[in-house]
Order: structure tokens, then sequence, then C-alpha cells
């Protein structure tokens, strides 16, 4: 590494321009060989056979500026990531105070099987699941249905009505079914949030309409890196 | 009655996009978009074509406050 010292309005040169390296380390922008011993050198006197042409002078210029101009990116990317990371920590703090989830719900899943929270706890993947707010109408069979056209390690769950608005409770999800028709046929208003679950099985993040399929990877990928940190 | 499947809702929803850009385009004349309604209705199941068309409603009052900036009605005059 280059040391490099700034001497501010040296006479000659309208830039800032005084660096205390010896002359063989600047010699062109693409060759900067460590240097052995440091002395003291104006790089704009040209008097003597050793001193560096001018078009050295600039690439040097040139060179430091974009070093010095990189090093302060650098620090304010840095400063930028931090502030970053400390909102999102915010973030996860204010949701664990809620202490969403903390009931273990008890559903049946599109293969009839009976599952609860506590198995999807302490997986090695993430487990994405879909939970009915219809279990009236979304029986076994309709969320087979419904959820072979998605990802194939999704589960979907459903149960009787208590069962599901208990789940849908925990975690404070709203829904509502609207008037039937002649047909009985209805819609249901409800909530239109995905939740992410920690391993200890409470509510860590939740992502609305606005968030697309990049942001919530990167969003999950930053939780998981920060809640392996936090464990370990 | 069964839900409908995923591709039974993608010809829902691109009924519905194509009808509303018939509207937009006609700028909301129902009466040049006759055919697109009847093939929007026959796609979605009755309680979608329903909900729908309130959506509809919804977004372009919506469009037109934002456009207009709310302009409260006027009432009787309140002493100052």
């Amino acid at each position: 590494m280059l040391a490099l010292r700034w001497i501010v309005a040296h006479r000659r040169l309208p830039l800032v321009l005084k660096t205390s390296v010896s002359s063989p380390c600047v010699t062109s922008l693409t060759h900067l060989r460590p240097c052995g011993s440091l002395q003291h050198r104006f790089l704009s006197s040209g008097r003597n056979s050793s001193a560096p042409t001018p078009k050295a002078k600039l690439a040097t210029r040139l060179l430091v500026t974009v070093l010095f101009g990189g090093g302060v990116l650098a620090a304010w990317w840095y400063v930028h990531e931090e502030k970053k990371q400390m909102q999102r920590q915010q973030r996860v703090e204010q949701l664990r105070q809620l202490t969403l989830g903390r009931g273990n719900f008890s559903l049946l899943d599109h293969r009839g099987q009976r599952r609860t929270k506590h198995d999807f706890l302490a997986l090695p993947q993430v487990q994405p699941l879909f939970i009915t707010v219809d279990p009236e109408r979304d029986d076994v069979a309709a969320v087979a249905r419904y959820i072979k056209d998605f990802h194939p390690r999704l589960i979907g769950l459903t149960g009787t009505l208590e069962e599901v608005k208990e789940a849908g409770q925990d975690f404070r999800v709203y829904s509502s079914a609207g008037p039937k028709d002649e047909d009985g046929d209805y819609i249901v208003d409800h909530t239109v949030l995905i939740y992410l679950i920690s391993p200890d099985g409470l509510l860590l993040d939740y992502y609305n309409r606005t968030k697309n399929e990049e942001q919530m990877v990167e969003n999950i990928r930053n939780h998981i890196r920060t809640y392996c940190k936090k464990k370990s | 009655m069964t839900a409908p499947s995923s591709a039974e809702r993608k010809a829902c929803w691109e009924a519905r996009d194509q009808l509303w850009k018939c509207l937009d385009d006609s700028r909301d004349r129902a009466s040049s978009c006759q055919h697109l309604q009847s093939v929007f209705e026959a796609k979605c199941p009755a309680q979608w074509v329903k909900y729908f068309t309130k959506r509809r409603e919804y977004l372009k009052y919506k469009e037109k406050m934002e456009k207009e900036s709310f302009k409260p009605s006027e009432g009787p005059e309140q002493p100052s």
C-alpha cells in the first residue's frame, strides 16, 4: 500500500498534490510497485533528470484523485449499509415485541396428515405454507387441487373452522366472508400478506403486495444471515 | 361449487384486462366494449365479476380524486 500524504497548495500545482513516495513507484498508472524507502519529493519539480514527466504527473494526480474519491465512496457506502442494517434491526425488534404467532396451530395438510406449527420449526430449508381462510369450502381435496400449480414444496393446510380461526388469530390475520349469492357463492376478504416465521415460531417479517420476488429473497437472505449470526 | 383452476383464473384475469383496456381506450364508454364485457362475464365467476366491476369503479374514483384534488361539497356558511 502506497503511503500518500496530502499537503495542500503547493505553489506550482493547481491541485493539492505533494506526495511522499519515492519516484520509482509512480512511473505510470498501470505500474504501482510497493515502495521501499519513502523520500520526500516534490513531483512538480522538473529540475533534475529523475523527475517525473508531465504525463506521469497527470497520471499520478488522476490516480490519487480516483483513489481518494473511491475511498470516500466506500466510506459512504459502508455507512449507508450500516444504517440500512440498523433500520432492519429496529423493524425486527418492533415485530418481536408484538410476539405474534405464540400459539401452536394444528391443521390438516393437503395429504390429510395432521401438522402442527412445531413440525415446521428448525427445518433445514425455508418451508412455504399455504393456509386457507375459507375452510368451509377448502377441504383437503380442494387445497390439494389449488396448491399443485405452485411450488412443489408448498404445503397446503386446512381444518375445521375453529382450527383455522385459531391459526389466523395467532398472526392477527383478518378474514371476512361476504354474503352468499343465489348460487351459494361468496368471496372472502382477507389480509393480503405473506408472513415470515422464525425458527422459534414467532413472526419475523411480512410482505405486502408492493414487495416483488427479488426484494423478498433479499429480505429473507438477510434474516437468515443475521439470525444465524445471533445464534452462533 | 368448485373454485376456478389456475387456467380458469388466468383466463378470467385476461378477459378482465382486455375489457379494462377497451374501457380505458374508449374513455369508459361501455357501449363500445359490449363484446368484451360478455366474454368477461362468461369467463369469470359471478362473484368475481361483481368484485372486479366494483374495483374498477373504485380505481376510477381514486384516480379522479388524485387528479382533481378533493373538493368538499358546498354546505351552509359557517360563521368564522
